[in-house]
């Protein structure tokens, strides 16, 4: 398994709720989690957000692979609170939240993610160096992602068996694995991974 | 007397007539397709002064009061877009709807760049209330993107003042005058490449008949 120290960091990002104050801009890396405020790292790493989410336009609707990511989100409840959007090895991952703006827009949060280096062999440690990271930047900033509870487990499940994920899944501890927010979680990172590694 | 009636009505009637076909063919005019069929526009501005808004309206042509929004951070980007209002029909090749905030200067830059059209949007109440966080904002904006507007002299820029409805002057004479005599308002109309090149357009966005009052606006402009 490869060390944890060669994973990219990760940026987190929510729009302030009051549209005044500085926005939550956070990277985790094998440091940690932390709060950024250079306005120059945040635009350039936005502008970069951007670029995929832009990219993604054009790829949309035309490859096999995102029909398969509809398919499953028809079976997924919740899942359409969260969009993906890959440029190569770059994602943005767009998680529905509770919150809300003071123009009642809902407040979204997006990760930018770089998959580079990322393989089977270390996927798993990938997704628990997210997860803690992203949980922590929801307890920092007092953020509230969608309860993905509401998944129809069973049905995820079964999903994930017939599915090219069955294989890293067995290795995750079973307690984790029942961890419906976890297992979202890992299915995503797990998708966009096997898209780019089929590509 | 009653064919003076009639006569009267018949006249009140063609001048309605006249003056509904007239509006229509002033809007539907030869110089206003010519100048924005198979443009790109650029939709830029702080938080919260409507751009995502502008951006719905010019799509669908109308203002869905109870449509729930996200907060814009990303480019939304729409090829080919048809705007059919009161009879006329332009085709925008491509729309960009930026996010707001000094955060996403970087990505507004990629965009006047790519666009014929920029439209600036800021919120009217709060510059008529000289509301300071505003302004600063605007003039952030400005710090950020005057360089690259004036240096491409061929793009036009909408200045769009949103939410003028919000103030208790709004449709009363001499609102626009005194927005105009705003001084954050002249400074950004110099900063956009001054007044042969920037266009003040004041309206609102509250209601699909104000959504079309302010499209027309800029639609109509000779530029």
């Amino acid at each position: 398994m490869k060390k944890s120290a060669e994973f990219k960091p990760i940026y987190i990002w929510a729009q302030a709720k009051d549209n005044v104050s500085k926005d939550d801009f956070f990277e985790i890396s094998n440091a940690g989690t932390k709060k950024i405020g250079e306005l120059d790292i945040i635009q350039r790493t936005v502008y970069e957000m951007n670029k995929v989410v832009e990219a993604s336009y054009s790829s949309k609707n035309s490859s096999l692979k995102h029909k398969v990511l509809s398919y499953l989100s028809k079976h997924i409840k919740d899942f359409e609170s969260l969009s993906i959007n890959r440029k190569g090895e770059k994602v943005v991952l767009s998680f529905g939240t509770k919150d809300i703006d003071r123009a009642e827009r809902a407040s979204n949060i997006d990760v930018f993610l770089d998959l580079n280096n990322i393989d089977s062999s270390n996927i798993s440690e990938y997704v628990k160096y997210f997860y803690e990271g992203f949980m922590e930047f929801c307890n920092v900033t007092d953020r509230h992602p969608f309860d993905l509870e509401n998944i129809n487990t069973a049905k995820f499940e079964s999903i994930l068996e017939n599915s090219l994920l069955k294989k890293t899944l067995s290795s995750l501890p079973e307690s984790i694995a029942r961890n419906s927010t976890y297992l979202v979680i890992i299915f995503v990172i797990l998708i966009v991974y096997i898209m780019i590694a089929t590509r | 007397m009653i064919p003076v009636f009639v006569a009267v009505g018949l006249g009140v009637a063609a001048l309605l007539g006249t003056t509904v076909y007239f509006w229509d063919n002033m809007f539907d005019s030869k110089s206003s397709k010519k100048n924005w069929d198979g443009k790109r526009i650029a939709v830029l501005g702080s938080r919260e002064v409507g751009k995502s808004t502008l951006f719905d309206f010019l799509q669908n042509q109308k203002i869905d009061l109870n449509k729930s929004y996200e907060q814009t951070r990303s480019v939304r980007k729409i090829d080919n877009m048809e705007v059919n209002i009161d009879g006329a029909s332009l085709r925008i090749s491509t729309s960009y709807d930026v996010g707001g905030g000094e955060i996403s200067h970087r990505t507004w830059l990629d965009q006047i760049k790519e666009s014929d059209y920029i439209f600036y949007l800021l919120d009217a109440n709060k510059v008529m209330n000289s509301d300071r966080i505003h302004i600063n904002e605007i003039k952030k904006d400005m710090a950020a993107i005057q360089k690259q507007i004036v240096s491409y002299t061929n793009k036009k820029v909408f200045l769009i003042a949103t939410k003028s409805d919000c103030h208790k002057q709004y449709n009363t004479s001499g609102f626009e005058d005194k927005l105009m005599n705003k001084s954050i308002i002249l400074e950004t109309i110099l900063n956009l490449g001054g007044i042969e090149r920037c266009k003040l357009i004041v309206g609102s966005l509250s209601s699909t008949n104000e959504a079309k009052n302010l499209v027309k606006q800029f639609l109509n402009t000779d530029i």
